[in-house]
């Protein structure tokens, strides 16, 4: 029983190439060209608990320029990873825009943001506005999201390591088992 | 993992024998349980916040401290790390253990050739108060906790939120555990009617932590059994099981007695490689695995996807939209207990065939569902971290104001809400999900192989299964990443 210890190491490297070539598959699978960065404006609006868009998507290095508006009571918007946090009052065009990294706090009809991080960040409210507020959240999706193409290909390289781990080898395939 | 040879030394690091005062902590009687004492005063306090205290649930201590701070512990730190540690300190049922025991730390120990009539029941060398019922054998099954916990789950998008629902829940768990255990004997509750107590034991098999016998040869020459039986230094075990025997976690709640009673210090607490249990013992193990499977998928998308009529909708129950919830707990039943279990037991079905294994679907089918727990355990760890990362300040922030009344204990209830690097979750979620297909793969495939043993035919009959692991995972990183 067993496989001799150097064909178990062959296995094991084998299988960790899958792996690893079938993550780079993934990453690469992306990598489109990129177009001309845009300039979009886009209007954020609030309610309870929800935001539209839910979902916002847009290429690296693209300029959005954002305007807020809350159709019930008030809520924030706080963008992972771009140090952003707006208070948005019902009935009212002006904001109230924090950088949680600085203490300024500043009044503005819009918030622009230089697309300058890939990935996927999710933006939530963060003014407590009512029961489901901690899952009051949409999602910006900041291309190319390479994550999510390299860990599937992670995920069909660990399908196909697992084959070059369990098939039986030729003497075994010969006496009919492992 | 195979029964362990007369004689043979376990695998693991025995802790008690590589750190001698960890060792003797263990044999005394007042560890862990001395610790639910503690936790039943916070226990009390924090059904008093949730009863009293502000009705909104993101600064109320009980909804902040059980459903962010406990919920994350136990799943992403005391299940993996430590098995069912919970439960050897968890204060429900301290009330109705002690109205058993009638003694915090002591023991009840007779001679049972002794026939002299007492007050309540003995079991083994012990004398417990109550009615000491044995729980009936229909019932002693994983079925009870997985209806509890759908119902819970069902329900969890008002618990969660509401402080008040969520004080009413754990207050009636306190009362029926006690309820039940001047009736029934033990810990019955904790072992067949507890929903929590369900997926603890069936996530604990990955556990790296085991209380095991040493030598079992030891075992098989012992006339005491007082593991079983108890003894006058400690109890024989709560939990209803014979710890000299145990070979999977799923039953044991880390109270140590087996540890303190036997006479020849052959219980000890082992160190192990995660996911080392693997083997499910029947249907209702295998569809607590389905619906833990199912939950995780309906709760990453109605919790942590963008969608704001779901969310609605799962707390109709709250705001009269009935056909919303209706909607969603609907949804949440047919994911759980037939879409799937569909998918499963079809891949098993399948792999069947394709192997021509003259093997019983059951058998094959709970093969299958092993792969289930690593990765159903690493996906609800996957789902967990955003809260904490995210919502993890409203634990500083309520601790020094638990009834949301302006109170400042600690200097900390003016913290605002902030976020710790929460544009970090995809990536851990991705790493979670990937760690939990490769060793659900290994863990339904190991235990494929042991129940068709032939190596090819195994390979076929794992294969359908396997990819709708490998799907089951896509779906998830669409969820988390994309
Ligand atoms: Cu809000």
């Amino acid at each position: 029983m067993g496989h001799r210890p150097a064909s178990t190491a062959l296995r094991g490297m084998l299988a960790a190439a899958v792996v690893v070539g079938s993550g780079a598959v993934g990453l690469l699978w992306d990598s489109l060209p990129a177009g001309t960065p845009t300039n979009r404006t886009v209007e954020i609006t609030a309610r309870s608990f929800a935001f539209d868009p839910a979902i916002l998507r847009a290429r690296v290095g693209d300029t959005l320029t954002l305007r807020f508006a809350s159709l019930d009571v008030v809520h924030g918007f706080y963008l992972e990873g771009y140090d952003v946090d707006v208070t948005i009052e019902p009935l009212r065009r002006e904001v109230e825009v924090r950088h949680p990294g600085g203490p300024e706090v500043e009044l503005a009809e819009e918030v622009t943001l230089t697309l300058d991080r890939s990935g996927k960040y999710r933006y939530r409210c963060s003014k407590t506005c009512g029961a489901m507020h901690p899952f009051m959240l949409g999602e910006l999706i900041v291309e190319p999201n390479r994550l999510l193409p390299a860990s599937a290909g992670l995920s069909v390289g660990l399908l196909l390591a697992g084959v070059v781990l369990v098939v039986p080898g030729r003497e075994e395939a010969r006496d009919g088992r492992g | 993992m195979a029964a362990v040879e007369p004689g043979a030394k376990r695998s693991g690091v025995d802790l008690a024998a590589a750190i001698p005062p960890f060792g003797r902590l263990l044999r005394r009687r007042w560890f862990p349980q001395a610790l639910a004492l503690p936790l039943l005063a916070l226990l009390v306090l924090f059904l008093a916040t949730g009863w009293w205290g502000t009705p909104v649930g993101n600064r109320n201590g009980l909804v902040v401290f059980v459903w962010i701070l406990w919920w994350f512990l136990l799943i992403a730190v005391l299940v993996p790390f430590g098995a069912r540690a919970w439960c050897g300190v968890c204060p429900i049922p301290t009330v109705g253990e002690w109205l058993q025991r009638r003694t915090l730390f002591g023991v009840r120990a007779e001679d049972p050739r002794d026939h002299r009539e007492g007050p309540g029941h003995r079991v083994g060398r012990n004398r417990y108060r109550g009615l000491g019922r044995r729980w009936p054998r229909r019932l002693a099954n994983l079925w009870s906790q997985n209806l509890a916990f759908l119902g819970l789950a069902t329900f969890s998008p008002v618990l969660l939120t509401s402080p008040l629902a969520s004080a009413v829940a754990i207050g009636a768990m306190v009362l029926v555990a006690t309820a039940v255990a001047l009736v029934f004997r033990q810990r019955t509750f904790c072992r067949y009617l507890c929903p929590v107590g369900g997926f603890l034991g069936l996530y604990a098999m990955g556990s790296t932590l085991a209380v095991r016998s040493r030598n079992a040869s030891v075992c098989a020459d012992c006339r005491e059994k007082s593991c079983l039986a108890g003894s006058e230094r400690a109890w024989g075990c709560p939990w209803l099981e014979y710890p000299s025997r145990l070979e999977r976690n799923n039953a044991c709640g880390l109270c140590f007695e087996c540890v303190s009673a036997c006479p020849h210090e052959n219980m000890s607490l082992f160190l192990r490689a995660p996911f080392s249990d693997r083997r499910l013992r029947g249907w209702d193990e295998a569809f607590k695995a389905f619906l833990m499977l199912g939950l995780a998928l309906a709760y990453s998308v109605v919790y942590l996807g963008p969608r704001g009529e779901l969310k609605s909708a799962a707390r109709g129950l709250a705001t009269g939209d009935w056909l919303g919830f209706l909607g969603f707990a609907g949804g949440l039943w047919i994911l759980a207990l037939l879409v799937v279990p569909g998918v499963f037991l079809g891949a098993a079905r399948a792999g069947r065939r394709l192997a021509a294994a003259p093997v019983p679907l059951r058998d094959l089918a709970l093969a299958g569902a092993a792969a289930l727990v690593p990765f159903g355990l690493l996906v609800w760890i996957a789902f967990s971290v955003p809260l904490v990362l995210a919502n993890g300040s409203y634990v500083v922030a309520a601790a020094s104001d638990p009834f949301g009344r302006g109170w400042d204990l600690f200097g900390t209830s003016a913290l605002g809400w902030t976020p710790v690097v929460p544009h970090w979750t995809p990536w851990i979620q991705a790493v979670l999900v990937l760690a939990g297909q490769a060793a659900g793969l290994r863990a339904g495939w190991l235990e494929t192989l042991a129940t068709v043993a032939d190596r090819r035919r195994a390979i076929a009959a794992f294969a359908p299964t396997a990819g709708a692991l490998g799907a089951t995972a896509l779906l998830f990183l669409a969820l988390f990443v994309g």
